[in-house]
């Protein structure tokens, strides 16, 4: 499912003054890709991602997600079904265990209870999560392993595109590996659109194609 | 949406077991403050129907005066007697006293013929006055009421028919009328004795009384009259009526002539309930300012718990937004999982003291509902890319 942005622009109204986060971004994002937006902190990389995530809608030009703009979607609907999103923090609801959090966009597709499971169980083995850490709490987890069930969400919720936004920011370089190569295979092996914010030079190196951001551009 | 409601409740024990601590000790002080003033309106009733409400026939000065020859007529309008005057008043009114007197000579001595309709219209008759009114086995009180030809006479009278050996246990009686010039010679039975000092007054009935003058074809008359209100509620209505026949208690006023050509006032006696009631009614009104403060801080209280409750797991809506959760979702998890917790802590309370309160506690649940609503939607509203930075 491709992505386009075509002259997309952001302000937002700060503590002091109107902030253009992204200023004029045109791109397309292709299917079976793994892309890495790279930059300083405060360039526009996350508010860049959270609009392809329909989170908002550019104050100027348009997102078209699968050829349609982000105005003309439902965006609760376009986020259950065709984007999903993975944040550094925003990953898992504290009281529901792995099996639960797993689950949770499927029952908002009211999914029947049985399909759920599997489905979850499923996707828990491709994170390489073990069974017994269907019960936990992702407090019981370590970071890598909270990330690997915020993927093992996304994997269950099917969406085309995937946007993640610092995956491995709180991680190990062998988690971050991992994980990486998991986002990655999501692209290559299922013609996913993955997107990944990052300043992580060994995510760079694995993604397929490099942007940079500068002051809400890309350059 | 369900099972995330159940699990939160299930994990955030301690959180679901105060919110439904706390919303029955809300309904337990709301039931509480409904149940006491409920109680304090029955008292209230109970006190202002006990204080006596007093009426009584006076001049127009507002001196109750010994003679102030109140006629038949205004009589039945108390008692009821006569067709052709409003019985509205007699239906209010009872205890009605009424005291008519006619003076009469014996043994060269002037005397007074008072009838009565109760020993409790002269104080002469009270037991701690020495009155012996009750030695006569059956001569009760009450005798007063009837149309027995008795008598209570001065002690010192009976001293005198004893020395004069005449029957102790009968005072014979002639009167004559100064207005037809006829005469009148009876028998009363004495059936009691006072003690009073230079008393020179026979008791007997009114209607005994009555019989008499009317046999002489005079014109009874009383002296005073005086009534208790029947039912306190009746005030308004016993003064609308009053002031068709009487005039008010002022010396300045100009009042009704009364049907006997006197101008007779009618002073209502209800200071004590106006007193009494006022009272209650201020401590009642502190009672309902104070139950009100109560319920807009309970209620305060719950919205603030609730907007903080709600602050707290900002994260957690972000996230539901962000995975697409719908608003009304997102609203109905949260909603629900407070009504659990608060409508069973409203049953627990409520349960308690049957109810009672149902008016208050559904405005506690729409106003805690409302700002529950308020507050999530300020929260579903708030731009998502702002809060995570912010969260960030």
């Amino acid at each position: 499912m491709p992505i386009s942005l075509n002259n997309v622009s952001y302000s937002y109204k700060g503590k002091y003054q109107t902030v253009r986060a992204v200023d004029g971004v045109s791109y397309d994002f292709e299917p079976g890709k793994c892309y890495a937006i790279i930059g300083k902190s405060g360039s526009g990389k996350t508010t860049l991602l959270s609009l392809m995530a329909g989170l908002d809608l550019p104050t100027e030009g348009e997102i078209l997600v699968d050829g349609k703009s982000t105005k003309d979607w439902d965006r609760n609907k376009m986020r259950r079904d065709a984007v999903s999103v993975i944040y550094q923090n925003y990953n898992l609801f504290p009281l529901l265990t792995v099996q639960e959090n797993i689950q949770y966009p499927l029952s908002l597709k009211k999914m029947p209870k049985k399909e759920m499971t599997s489905l979850a169980l499923e996707v828990r083995k491709r994170v390489e999560l073990p069974e017994a850490y269907d019960k936990r709490l992702p407090r019981h987890l370590s970071g890598g392993e909270q990330q690997r069930v915020a993927i093992a969400r996304t994997l269950a919720q099917g969406c085309k595109i995937i946007l993640a936004d610092e995956p491995t920011g709180n991680l190990d370089s062998a988690n971050t590996r991992n994980i990486v190569e998991i986002l990655c295979s999501l692209a290559h092996d299922e013609g996913c659109t993955v997107i990944i914010v990052t300043h992580d030079t060994s995510v760079v190196g694995q993604a397929d194609i490099v942007l940079q951001m500068k002051d809400g551009s890309l350059i | 949406m369900r099972y995330y409601m159940w699990a939160r409740i299930r994990k955030k024990a301690q959180e679901a077991l105060a919110a439904v601590l706390f919303a029955a000790g809300i309904t337990l002080v709301l039931c509480r403050l409904e149940s006491s003033t409920d109680a304090a309106k029955v008292e209230y009733e109970q006190i202002v129907s006990r204080i006596d409400v007093s009426c009584t026939v006076t001049n127009l000065a507002g001196d109750r005066s010994d003679r102030l020859d109140i006629f038949a007529d205004t009589i039945s309008l108390f008692t009821g007697e006569r067709d052709y005057v409003s019985k509205d008043m007699a239906g209010l009114v009872e205890n009605v006293q009424i005291k008519g007197s006619t003076e009469f000579y014996w043994d060269g001595e002037k005397y007074t013929l008072a009838g009565i309709t109760s020993a409790r219209v002269d104080s002469n008759l009270q037991p701690e006055n020495g009155c012996t009114i009750f030695w006569n086995e059956g001569a009760e009180e009450s005798v007063f009421g009837g149309n027995s030809s008795v008598c209570i006479i001065p002690k010192a009278l009976m001293k005198q028919l004893k020395e004069q050996e005449l029957p102790e246990d009968s005072f014979s009686l002639k009167l004559h009328s100064s207005y037809f010039e006829t005469e009148y010679e009876g028998e009363l039975e004495i059936v009691g004795t006072y003690q009073g000092k230079n008393e020179k007054t026979i008791y007997c009935p009114w209607v005994t009384y009555v019989e008499i003058i009317r046999s002489m074809g005079d014109y009874e008359r009383a002296d005073s009259l005086s009534a208790t209100l029947r039912c306190n509620e009746d005030l308004e209505l016993l003064r609308v009526i009053a002031a068709e026949w009487f005039a008010t208690p002022d010396a300045n006023a100009v009042g009704l002539e009364t049907k006997d050509g006197y101008y007779l006032a009618l002073d209502i006696n209800d200071s004590l309930l106006t007193q009494a009631k006022q009272s209650l009614e201020n401590s009642m009104t502190l009672n309902h300012i104070a139950a009100l403060l109560v319920f807009a801080l309970s209620t305060g209280v719950g919205v603030l718990v609730g907007f903080l409750m709600i602050r707290s797991r900002r994260r957690e809506i972000a996230l539901m937004r962000t995975l697409g959760t719908r608003d009304v979702q997102i609203y109905g998890s949260f909603a629900l999982e407070q009504m659990v917790c608060i409508v069973l802590g409203i049953a627990l309370g409520g349960a308690y003291f049957r109810w009672q309160p149902l008016m208050e506690l559904a405005i506690f649940v729409g106003v805690y509902f409302s700002g529950l609503s308020a507050t999530l939607w300020i929260f579903l509203h708030k731009n998502l890319i702002t809060s995570i930075k912010e969260d960030e």
